[in-house]
């Protein structure tokens, strides 16, 4: 667990710190100037680093506000906020013609920086408020979004983004449809811990006893 | 992880957030509604198909290198005379897309030849072609380029934009975007561009759509040529 606990925060740390790295513009151009690295590397990375950030943010934040918690929590009950804005962000940047926006207009690559981070940052805290069912929902609903825009993008001939090729395209569709497999695939476990944790609550809960019946003596 | 909420909040949590994601929700999907165009247009090229039809794209009056070595400008300048310019963006290596154009516009050229006797507007239809390829097209490079198609420099111009700003000038104002097709050459949208006097975008067509394209040509010259 220790052991555990060490090389958690050194990863952390460089999740966080990783999105610098697009700074560089040569690296970032040539992450960009492919869909499948744009939408399958630069996308998690942003993620991945919103969430690592919560574990450096939170505490500072709740000792600057002290009310952040309370906050969040009236705001967010049951993770259900979250999921909406993650779910959200998860569609508009599938659309092709907004990934076409970022590479062209730097209000919109500002947007898309932030809010893959933001979703990350937010889903961090409030995916263990979400409900079984609410998270099965929430994940089956990412994997149905990445499966639909990944077959779409493998199926059409023509290129939907000007900024990419048509092999490109395809590729990028196909790493989403294996996406939507490890998401759906993650969905059918948490349904199957779920059917599980019902059972075993079942099991334990003990029979009713019947209420006494005065009798004549 | 427990919520930082006394049970007795529950309620007002729930119907926080439920108000909040009914707000999230509704501008997310009013928002997608506008920047998609009623759910209709989902691509770069939609939007530009959009934006011409609201005449947003405009070319720039950008100094033009004609063969790669005589200045000239078109579009926007009040003495150039014709009034509806066909344009297509080209480098002269492209052995594909680049050359089927490159037949189109000589299949125009010939109809311009044909028809100009009987159709006076078409003296105001111009054919122009601009290669993006500073780097590799030089002026031997656009000569031949002229040779192989026939080029008559009075119905068709090629020419090249005098610096690399000029040329990202001007495919930025008609978000011609080209990018490397991995084989040492380029793959860009949009074919042929019918601009007017203005250098405002009127049509956008596909390289099969040339016999259309000229068609509205025409028709613009007309209509120019029309106001007094």
């Amino acid at each position: 667990m220790m052991h555990s606990t060490r090389l958690r925060k050194p990863v952390a740390d460089l999740l966080t710190v990783l999105p610098l790295i697009l700074l560089w513009p040569t690296l970032r151009h040539r992450i960009e100037s492919q869909m499948l690295l744009h939408m399958l590397v630069e996308f998690p990375v942003l993620f991945a680093a919103g969430w690592a950030a919560r574990d450096l943010l939170l505490p500072a934040a709740a000792r600057r506000f002290p009310r952040t918690s309370r906050v969040l929590a009236l705001l967010d009950w049951g993770g259900l906020t979250s999921a909406s804005v993650v779910t959200c962000v998860v569609m508009f940047w599938m659309i092709p013609a907004a990934l076409d926006a970022t590479l062209l207009v730097a209000p919109v690559a500002a947007a898309k920086y932030l809010s893959w981070w933001l979703a990350g940052l937010i889903l961090a805290g409030s995916w263990r408020r979400m409900t079984p069912e609410l998270l099965l929902f929430f994940v089956g609903n990412l994997s149905w979004t990445s499966a639909t825009a990944g077959m779409l993008y493998m199926d059409t001939t023509s290129r939907l983004c000007a900024n990419y090729l048509t092999d490109d395209q395809s590729n990028t569709g196909i790493g989403l449809v294996l996406l939507a497999l490890v998401l759906g695939a993650l969905a059918l476990r948490q349904m199957m811990r779920l059917g599980a944790t019902q059972a075993a609550a079942r099991r334990i809960t003990p029979p009713v006893a019947p209420a006494p019946t005065k009798t004549a003596r | 992880m427990p919520d930082s909420i006394s049970p007795a909040d529950s309620a007002l949590a729930r119907r926080l957030t439920i108000a909040l994601c009914a707000a999230l929700l509704t501008a997310f999907v009013w928002g997608l509604y506008r920047y998609t165009a009623n759910f209709d247009v989902w691509t770069f090229e939609g939007h530009r198909q959009l934006a011409m039809q609201a005449g947003d794209l405009r070319a720039p009056q950008v100094p033009l290198r004609e063969m790669g070595t005589t200045p000239i400008t078109l579009w926007g300048s009040a003495t150039s005379p014709p009034a509806a310019y066909l344009v297509d963006f080209i480098y002269t290596r492209c052995p594909s897309v680049c050359r089927v154009l490159g037949n189109e516009y000589q299949q125009m050229q010939a109809q311009l030849v044909a028809q100009r006797a009987r159709n006076p507007a078409l003296a105001a239809v111009h054919l122009v072609s601009i290669s993006f390829d500073a780097e590799h097209d030089d002026p031997a490079s656009l000569r031949e380029y002229a040779r192989e198609h026939q080029i008559d420099p009075a119905l068709w111009t090629l020419a090249m934009p005098a610096t690399a700003a000029d040329t990202q000038a001007l495919t930025r104002s008609l978000e011609v975007i080209a990018i490397p097709d991995g084989l040492g050459g380029f793959v860009h949208n949009g074919a042929i561009h019918l601009l007017d006097a203005s250098g405002r975008l009127r049509g956008l067509y596909e390289f099969d759509q040339w016999p259309q394209a000229l068609e509205a040509a025409k028709q613009l010259a007309t209509v120019r040529r029309d106001i007094p």
